[in-house]
């Protein structure tokens, strides 16, 4: 398999908000949401945006030669390309079918969650490997988001679930 | 509000651990892998076995595991709570019961890779309550062979 570069690993976390938004955004339109689901779902939704803006300014702004990556960068690769190969969302139009071919709301909420925990993964993973203080912060604050939101999300399923 | 203590993050680890170990010993008697699969679900769960063995060594020197103070454990306790539940093999026998009923290696290899994958979230979680170096490295270790797992099924899942 091939390594990564620093470009291509901004580039999957981008399109992974972009699915994100996407998903959340397809989800908006079902009827019968609760209201509750529908506010929570319009602000994961509007957080995914802040956060697909922050990597893009991150590849942007960054002199991206002072990236330094840690680890046998080849194996890293290669778990990289697994996760991101086995995230939810990776096949084209995925968010979009599991927004909208779900049953009811308890299904659109465990698609949400393991969409969560999916992106989460690739976060830590992408954390634990970057040495640049600048970019381990930004990523620090994202994925404490992301954790709020599974936390989120389960506190509604369970609401869901009477 | 109750909150989680050091011993109960250990145990949480351990838990999972386990179920890893089960999953993996279960599997590994299906009839119909071939020796490829068979050797490496028996590599993946006799290591598991030794992952439980280290977080229970921490919880031996309690010392060396010390919680951070600095963090808000009221939510905490609820992020942990949810990084369990939303684990593959949260629920007793579940482990067992996906190296059994899985319809062949393909299904049961991508059930592997997904408690890999709960796993580690798991363990990525856990890293940043505790505040000691030497526990943190512990988890690290642990963390990168949970990472050759998943590419080594990755591997044995582009050969199906």
């Amino acid at each position: 398999m091939a390594k990564f570069s620093i470009n291509e690993i901004i580039e999957l976390a981008v399109q992974i908000e972009k699915k994100g938004y996407t998903f959340y955004n397809k989800a908006l339109e079902r009827k019968n949401l609760s209201s509750n689901s529908k506010e929570l779902l319009k602000k994961l939704r509007d957080d995914e945006i802040v956060h697909e803006q922050t990597f893009k300014k991150m590849r942007t702004e960054l002199d991206q030669e002072e990236i330094t990556l840690s680890g046998d960068w080849q194996e890293v690769s290669n778990y990289l390309r697994t996760i991101s190969d086995s995230h939810i969302f990776s096949e084209p139009d995925a968010a979009i079918k599991l927004a909208t071919s779900v049953k009811n709301e308890k299904e659109l909420i465990e698609n949400a969650i393991q969409f969560e925990k999916d992106t989460l993964l690739f976060f830590n993973s992408i954390y634990e490997e970057i040495k640049d203080q600048t970019v381990r912060k930004i990523l620090k604050k994202i994925i404490d988001e992301e954790e709020s939101h599974v936390e989120k999300l389960k506190k509604s399923l369970i609401i869901s679930n009477g | 509000m109750i909150f989680f203590s050091k011993n109960e993050i250990i145990e949480m680890a351990v838990k999972i651990e386990k179920q890893g170990f089960a999953f993996y010993d279960r599997a590994s008697l299906r009839t119909d892998l071939n020796n490829d699969a068979k050797k490496l679900l028996q590599t993946l769960r006799d290591e598991e076995k030794v992952h439980e063995q280290t977080f229970l060594n921490l919880r031996e020197k309690i010392d060396n595991f010390d919680l951070k103070s600095d963090i808000n454990w009221d939510e905490a306790k609820l992020y942990i709570q949810s990084m369990v539940d939303i684990h593959l093999f949260s629920q007793p026998e579940k482990a067992i019961q996906l190296a059994a009923s899985a319809r062949d290696m393909k299904d049961l290899v991508s059930n592997a890779i997904q408690f890999e994958k709960d796993t580690l979230l798991f363990f990525y979680f856990i890293k940043k309550f505790v505040a000691k170096e030497k526990s943190k490295k512990a988890i690290e270790n642990i963390i990168d062979e949970e990472i050759s797992h998943v590419v080594k099924l990755k591997k044995i899942q582009d050969t199906l």
